[in-house]
């Protein structure tokens, strides 16, 4: 197992490397140069020329390109993933403000996914072709079919707007700070999140429970007596959500890049945002930070998912 | 009045919404009789704020936060005139040549320090030096020594000095009336503060990140990234300031929408096709502000085809701006027809009206090859009546025969295609050619040709060039608006640009705010907000 970890750390270690090429790369081909882009053409005057000169400079932007990408590398090794040219703030100071908000919402969206399609996914499965199961597919489906960013507008028409009962927007209100507003502020984004992420989960536990329910083992149980709830919550849940948990783990990393639109609904300061803003910027300190992030963030879901699977399945081993 | 929602006010919106409630009113006229001291606003800035410093190339949003924070010598009023803020009186000599700023007396930064001339001088000459990598330095580039400081001889610009505490003076190599608008509405910095910083060092330096001393009627408190700016009352104000807090909060324009309604905003710019559901809150008052810039068609000048006059009088007159501007700037939009604000140019110029025979004739006298297609870009997504007119331009010109082909693009596509240049058409807008004719010089004189200023079309009139230097290189109003008003009847005759509208702007203010007096549209900053009240 520790042999098994360290070679997957060095196989991370130059896959960072090499998506830190291709990123760096990739986005100086994006045509718009961040430089003048600080200067819209009306405000262009006679000093321009030498402005534009000195932030090349002084963003080193005016070096080859490979020097550019080892200097970046140098200092990357040591913590320091540079500064945004748009704000001039450091890069490590952008991400890091990002990540609790980020964390917070995706995080318990996530959790209330579970918390829907595990049982909804269960019920369906087990009266597949009843009632019961056409109306979660009715749910995971309308879950799956309606954009978030509609759900969010009505949301804030209906619950801000008719009914008064929510804020519409922002992590609190400006100045008033408390528990109870912070909640209240979250209610919207999460619910709509977490019923978002619900609509495919749900089905992905529904699929994987009939598979399951017909497994040679479900028989032994039922014929040793075991009662038809012992056999679903005992067996064949444990089993069914094997698959379930590899879609999670893998969801992880999309979780924290941020849900972008329905941050820029509800002005949420997560990381899609500034994905977003930092590339029409074409702020590439930003850029790269943030895909260096994702990547790291894929790396370590991957090796999650796959430690996971030695808890919840014996049979599997990591050498 | 940030606070939270509550039930029983949604009652009274819900009613609103059913009609029993209606009515829109008009320009905010309260005088503030029955208004209180203290409470705070929210206001949207329709974008996220970047850095809060005069040192940095303007930014709408960081601009609307540092108009409330610091203050300049002058500053544009709602009617777009140069007004004096720091400066008590400006003297110019009659050849336009020496500008003395007497400074008002007893200010203080919000620190309590005294303010002085030397807190002027010391961030012009930052401005005016190219070490700092501020964009500003080009319009310091008339001023008696600059040249000696980009050339590396000498550490301050001569032409600019301090003699007595009260009183700073520029002096400049040859008459500029002109140089009066670029320079006197820079920001002015704490020189106690970053005095002894190195020039090459200023502009990162972290007070601009959180810069809680300054001259403006509110100081800077924290801004909680991509939430909100939070400024409180600056206690050291000439005079009491009415709000004991402003909320700066950039949210996108539906979000903007739906808090108007639910008091979470008091001050937003809105959209004029938004007005009828606004107006059905019942709780806001509608302002309209004056516009210094137009939105326009920027041809491209270096391909033969656009050459002949005739041919940019025929495009222009093929396009029914007034249709464009009924249907996406209903009531506030204007048609434009000189790059010269129409209080320059007056009424005796071609308007230019939507003929499709004439526009037809002109085009085929001018040679026009109606089988060619020209593209027509512009940013999409950012400005609804952009997005409304690329569509019409382009179905109108149809009609006439002219072929054109829509291109959506992004705003990294316009460094590329600008430096060219090798786009065809380019929609854009903005500039402030209001305060002072001669910022149309950036936009069209030879001199000026992108790179070297805004003239991205590349247009070149000598003798236009020369009258807008004949007009700028006087001190007597008269003189000048007279000079300029034929430099607007020469640009009106060639059409550098195929002039839009000025979009105008409506902003929607809560009914209990009073004094509110929009500046420009969007990302001009506030006016006098020291005088903001709220109804008791």
């Amino acid at each position: 197992m520790a042999a098994y970890l360290v070679r997957r750390a060095l196989i991370s270690v130059l896959v960072l490397v090499l998506i830190s090429i291709g990123i760096f790369w990739l986005f100086r081909l994006a045509p718009g140069d961040p430089v003048e882009m600080m200067l819209p053409p009306q405000n262009r005057g006679p000093g321009s020329e030498v402005f534009i000169a000195a932030k090349r400079a002084e963003l080193g932007l005016d070096k080859p390109i490979w020097v550019q990408y080892f200097t970046w590398l140098g200092n990357a090794v040591s913590g320091d993933l540079g500064f945004s040219m748009d704000s001039g703030r450091s890069v490590g100071d952008l991400l890091g403000e990002r990540v609790g908000p980020t964390v917070y919402l995706m995080g318990l969206s996530l959790l209330l996914s579970v918390l829907i399609a595990v049982p909804l996914g269960l019920l369906a499965a087990v009266r597949k072709g009843k009632l019961a199961d056409y109306a979660a597919s009715v749910v995971s489906l309308g879950a799956v079919c309606t954009p978030p960013f509609f759900l969010g507008i009505l949301g804030i028409y209906i619950f801000s707007l008719k009914l008064g009962l929510l804020p519409s927007a922002g992590m609190s209100t400006p100045g008033e700070y408390s528990v109870g507003d912070s909640l209240s502020h979250l209610v919207m984004p999460l619910v709509i999140l977490g019923f978002a992420g619900s609509g495919a989960l749900t089905r992905y536990v529904r699929s994987s429970v009939i598979a399951e329910l017909h497994s040679d083992y479900v028989r032994t149980a039922e014929a040793k007596g075991v009662s038809a709830t012992g056999v679903v919550t005992k067996h064949v849940l444990r089993n069914a959500l094997i698959p379930v948990i590899t879609i999670i783990a893998l969801s992880l990393p999309g979780l924290l890049a941020g849900a972008v639109v329905i941050e820029t609904v509800f002005a949420w300061p997560g990381m899609g945002q500034l994905a977003i803003a930092a590339f029409n910027g074409r702020d590439y300190p930003v850029i790269i930070g943030f895909a260096l992030f994702f990547s790291i963030m894929v790396l370590v879901s991957n090796l999650i998912a796959d430690l996971l699977y030695t808890l919840v399945d014996p049979r599997v081993s990591l050498r | 009045m940030n606070r939270s929602v509550r039930p029983a006010r949604w009652v009274a919106a819900a009613l609103v919404a059913a009609g029993l409630v209606a009515g829109c009113a008009g320009p905010q006229t309260d005088t503030g009789a029955d208004a209180k001291e203290g409470g705070s606003v929210s206001i949207v800035l329709y974008q996220k704020p970047k850095l809060f410093s005069p040192l940095e190339p303007a930014h709408g949003p960081d601009q609307q936060v540092m108009s409330l924070i610091y203050q300049s010598l002058m500053y544009p009023n709602p009617d777009l005139k140069l007004e004096n803020v720091l400066a008590e009186k400006v003297d110019v000599n009659d050849d336009a040549t020496e500008f003395t700023f007497h400074l008002r007396k007893g200010l203080k930064w919000s620190d309590g320090k005294p303010f002085s001339s030397a807190d002027v001088l010391f961030t012009h000459q930052a401005l005016a030096n190219p070490k700092s990598t501020s964009p500003a330095t080009g319009s310091y580039k008339d001023v008696v020594g600059a040249k000696d400081v980009a050339d590396g001889k000498a550490d301050t610009v001569s032409g600019m000095t301090a003699p007595d505490e009260n009183t700073f003076v520029v002096k400049t190599t040859g008459p500029n009336y002109g140089i009066l608008a670029q320079i006197a509405i820079a920001m002015i910095l704490p020189e106690h503060v970053l005095g002894d910083k190195p020039l090459d060092q200023l502009a990162k330096d972290p007070f601009f990140s959180n810069p809680t001393v300054g001259l403006g009627p509110f100081q800077f408190v924290k801004y909680e990234v991509d939430q909100y700016v939070e400024l409180k009352k600056n206690p050291h104000f000439p005079k009491p300031v009415g709000l004991d807090k402003v909320f700066l909060k950039p949210v996108t324009a539906d979000v903007a929408t739906a808090q108007l309604g639910t008091g979470e905003m008091d001050i937003a710019p809105v959209a004029p096709s938004d007005r009828e559901t606004l107006e059905s809150f019942g709780s806001l008052n509608f302002v309209e502000s004056k516009e210094g810039g137009f939105v326009r068609v920027g041809l491209n000048l270096t391909q033969e085809r656009f050459k002949n006059v005739k041919v940019r009088q025929g495009l222009l007159t093929g396009i029914d701006r007034k249709a464009i501007i009924d249907s996406a700037l209903p009531g506030v939009g204007k048609a434009r027809n000189s790059s010269f604000d129409p209080a320059t140019s007056g009424d005796d110029i071609d308007t230019y009206d939507y003929d499709k025979d004439k526009a037809k004739q002109l085009l085929t006298e001018g040679g026009w090859d109606f089988n060619q297609t020209i593209k027509l870009a512009w940013i999409a997504g950012s400005n609804p009546d952009r997005d409304a007119a690329a569509i019409a331009i382009e179905s109108q010109l149809k009609e006439i025969g002219v072929k054109v082909e829509l291109q959506q693009v992004d705003a990294g596509w316009t460094t590329e295609a600008l430096k060219g240049p090798s786009f065809d058409m380019f929609m854009f807008g903005g500039g402030n050619y209001a305060v002072d004719p001669w910022n149309v010089y950036a936009i069209e004189a030879c001199e000026t040709q992108f790179p070297n200023g805004g003239n991205t079309v590349r247009f070149c009139d000598p003798d236009l060039d020369a009258k807008m230097k004949e007009a700028n290189a006087t001190a007597d109003p008269d003189k000048r608006a007279a000079l300029y008003k034929e430099a607007a009847k020469m640009d009106n005759e060639q059409v550098p640009y195929l002039w839009l509208y000025s979009p105008g702007g409506l902003w929607a203010v809560n009914k209990k705010l009073q004094n509110y007096k929009p500046l420009t549209p969007t990302g001009g900053g506030f006016y006098k907000a020291e005088d903001w009240r709220l109804a008791s």
